[in-house]
């Protein structure tokens, strides 16, 4: 019983701060928005005995991701969302109906099946069993992952400075 | 765990690191011939492992007794090591193309060799992938390397719209690619491929398991750009500088196309008749809208972006193949043959034409740049014919045979299916279509005179190709035609790759 309200407090929380962060034109109150979306959703890894995976959500995501989505915003200019500088979005009728699509051809199968699947018994602690699979048994995709943010990075920052500036005949261009 | 399982991933993870390392101590001058060692380095690899690759095999004994061709979600076979030669190969002309391209890049050239290098590794991975886990790290390593790279040009506002289009889209497509993963391994319990090979416990396991099945497809059909998730292709192949329109057109899509090919292998008798039909449709509707997109376009970039799309459908026709019943009479390693047939063709015509394309002058790539081509450089109009009349499936070049192998290995399994008909007019129609886009190409290049009144001066200047550029054409153009005329060779290497579909 107790469960069953904490899950839908916790997913309206999530489902208003997704919206909202979506919405708003100013884009730190759209981060701030994120956030409240994203301790919602440690909050439901909780209720789902991933204790693990609910303590790095607010670690990683809450902490880390956010400040750091707060910096670089308030790094670059127009930060408060004028109107004249957003891409028109002639195809909204279109997306609206594919966002209304999409959840009742995914959420219907299951919803017509009835009977919610029966929770396993909770495992004792999941940061040893996560620990152990992935240095063992999943430890090349991991390294794979670590590639990829190392691309990732080079990427960003090769993107972001632009063209060395000193080739030969070739000014930089604006 | 055997490190040297994975020694090519390895080799090409020390190549890209190792070339950002010594950018730091190069002047500015000598950045091209990173490229050049980049390229030298990875041809090296290939070479060991095409005709040395018992040297893996050997170290493997020695350090663990018994030769090792497995490891967890990854499998070193010949099917793996195929793809992964045709990667290579594509890398190598990619870095080799790039270097001539430095000039119209502009851009810092160590970081874009690293980040052919990385996207090859991921290539290198999802060839070997057995496992959803693998699959999805090396699919996202292969996507996020090419975000970059389509975004490199960023002084143009063409190449940095590409990549944002590229980057919402295929984080679309990843999403849903993951919340399929989510729902088999919901159903099965397990990240292997080799589940999907198993009953499940009950009929609602099976529901979830199918419908994670299509999400899945529907993530990979992004990468293939098979018809409803082809939005992108037209507006990221032009506005990505060539090099990389090239790696993207042929690595990304064989890619997929070799992750599609090991999960169909797996699957079970009645997922097979789901996936059947559903393949059926993509391959009818991709063939049908690359044609008929393509005809209308005066961009050549665009032009072959459509042209890949067509293309993806001729292939989607072998996967079907693959998907036949266990024992039909047209086994799945037919399909799978003329996939990999097609896929080396397509590779070579794709770079020959790209390749070309970088030497043109003119920023916008119209097809008027074409102009009086044969006059301004009788190589590289020959060439682009050799690959253009190829990629339409004229004998006696390559592409003939692996598009006819493709359409016969279809019809075989197709046979009682009643969706042959249809399917078999829109193959057909198709490449009827496909003869009229192309050689708008051609006329383009022989009697395209008239038609450019806004470039009257330059038309007869001659054309410059550098030297190492101008060998790697002429290959190209041989191999298009030398395989085209003589495919017993290639065909026997590749009986050993199909074994596994036998």
């Amino acid at each position: 019983m107790i469960e069953g309200v904490a899950f839908y407090i916790l997913s309206t929380v999530a489902v208003l701060g997704a919206l909202l962060a979506v919405s708003r034109r100013n884009l730190v109150h759209g981060v701030f928005a994120l956030l409240l979306f994203f301790a919602a959703l440690s909050g439901l890894f909780v209720m789902l005995m991933a204790d693990y995976v609910a303590a790095v959500q607010v670690l990683v995501y809450v902490g880390a991701v956010g400040i750091l989505q707060l910096f670089a915003i308030m790094l670059t200019e127009h930060v408060t969302g004028d109107d004249l500088r957003r891409l028109g979005a002639r195809g909204w009728f279109w997306g609206l109906m594919l966002a209304v699509a999409l959840p009742v051809v995914l959420l219907l199968p299951p919803l017509l099946n009835g009977e919610p699947p029966v929770p396993p018994a909770a495992p004792q602690s999941t940061a040893r069993q996560l620990g152990s699979q992935l240095m063992e048994h999943y430890v090349v995709p991991l390294e794979v992952l670590a590639l990829l943010l190392t691309g990732a990075l080079i990427g960003a920052v090769a993107v972001a400075h632009g063209p060395e500036k000193d080739p030969p005949g070739k000014d930089r261009p604006a | 765990m055997n490190v040297m399982l994975y020694s090519m991933e390895i080799a090409m993870v020390l190549s890209g690191l190792g070339i950002l390392m010594l950018d730091l101590g190069t002047p500015a001058r000598g950045k091209r011939d990173l490229g050049y060692l980049a390229a030298f380095l990875m041809s090296l690899l290939l070479l060991q492992s095409v005709f040395m690759p018992e040297v893996q095999d050997g170290f493997s004994l020695l350090s663990s007794g018994h030769s090792i061709t497995e490891g967890p979600g990854y499998k070193l076979d010949a099917f793996a090591r195929y793809f992964k030669h045709l990667f290579l190969l594509a890398a190598i002309l990619v870095l080799l193309m790039a270097v001539d391209f430095a000039g119209t890049l502009r851009a810092r050239l160590a970081e874009f060799f690293a980040l052919v290098l990385f996207a090859l590794t991921g290539m290198s991975a999802a060839a070997s992938a057995t496992n959803f886990i693998t699959l999805f790290v090396s699919i996202e390593l292969i996507t996020v390397s090419f975000y970059v790279l389509t975004s490199f040009q960023r002084g143009q506002m063409r190449s940095l719209e590409a990549g944002v289009k590229y980057l919402i889209l295929g984080a679309a497509a990843s999403a849903v690619l993951v919340y399929g993963i989510a729902l088999v391994y919901g159903a099965t319990g397990s990240m292997e491929f080799a589940a999907l090979g198993k009953a499940c416990p009950s009929a609602e396991h099976d529901h979830l398991l199918r419908l994670g099945l299509l999400l899945v497809i529907a993530g990979l059909g992004f990468k293939i750009a098979a018809f409803p998730f082809q939005i992108w292709v037209p507006d990221v192949y032009q506005g990505a500088p060539a090099p990389v329109t090239a790696f993207l057109a042929v690595g990304s899509k064989a890619a997929g196309f070799a992750l599609l090919m090991r999960l169909c292998h797996h699957l079970r008798p009645d997922l097979r008749e789901l996936t059947l039909t559903v393949l059926a449709a993509l391959a009818g509707a991709t063939i049908l809208y690359g044609s008929l997109c393509a005809l209308r376009q005066r961009n050549l970039k665009r032009l072959f972006g459509y042209a890949g799309i067509a293309s993806a459908g001729y292939l989607l026709l072998g996967l079907l193949a693959l998907n036949a019943q266990p024992g039909a009479s047209p086994s799945g390693a037919q399909g799978c043959h003329a996939m990999m047939f097609y896929l080396a063709g397509y590779l070579i015509a794709v770079m020959a034409a790209f390749t070309v394309l970088c030497h043109l002058d003119g920023e916008d790539e119209d097809l008027s740049v074409l102009a009086g081509l044969h006059a301004r450089s009788p190589l590289l109009a020959t060439v682009l014919t050799l690959s253009v009349v190829s990629m339409a499936g004229l004998p006696p070049l390559m592409g003939f045979l692996g598009k006819f192998l493709l359409l016969q290995s279809a019809f075989e399994v197709l046979s009682p299916h009643p969706a042959q008909l249809w399917l078999m007019v829109v193959a057909l129609g198709g490449v009827v279509i496909s003869l009229y886009y192309y050689f708008g190409i051609l006329r383009a290049i022989y009697w395209g005179g008239g038609i450019s009144p806004g470039r009257p001066a330059g038309e007869s200047e001659a054309i410059t190709v550098p030297p190492l550029a101008r060998l790697l054409l002429i290959a190209c153009g041989l191999i298009l035609l030398w395989v085209g005329i003589f495919p017993q060779a290639l065909l026997e290497w590749l009986g050993d790759a199909v074994a596994l579909f036998r």
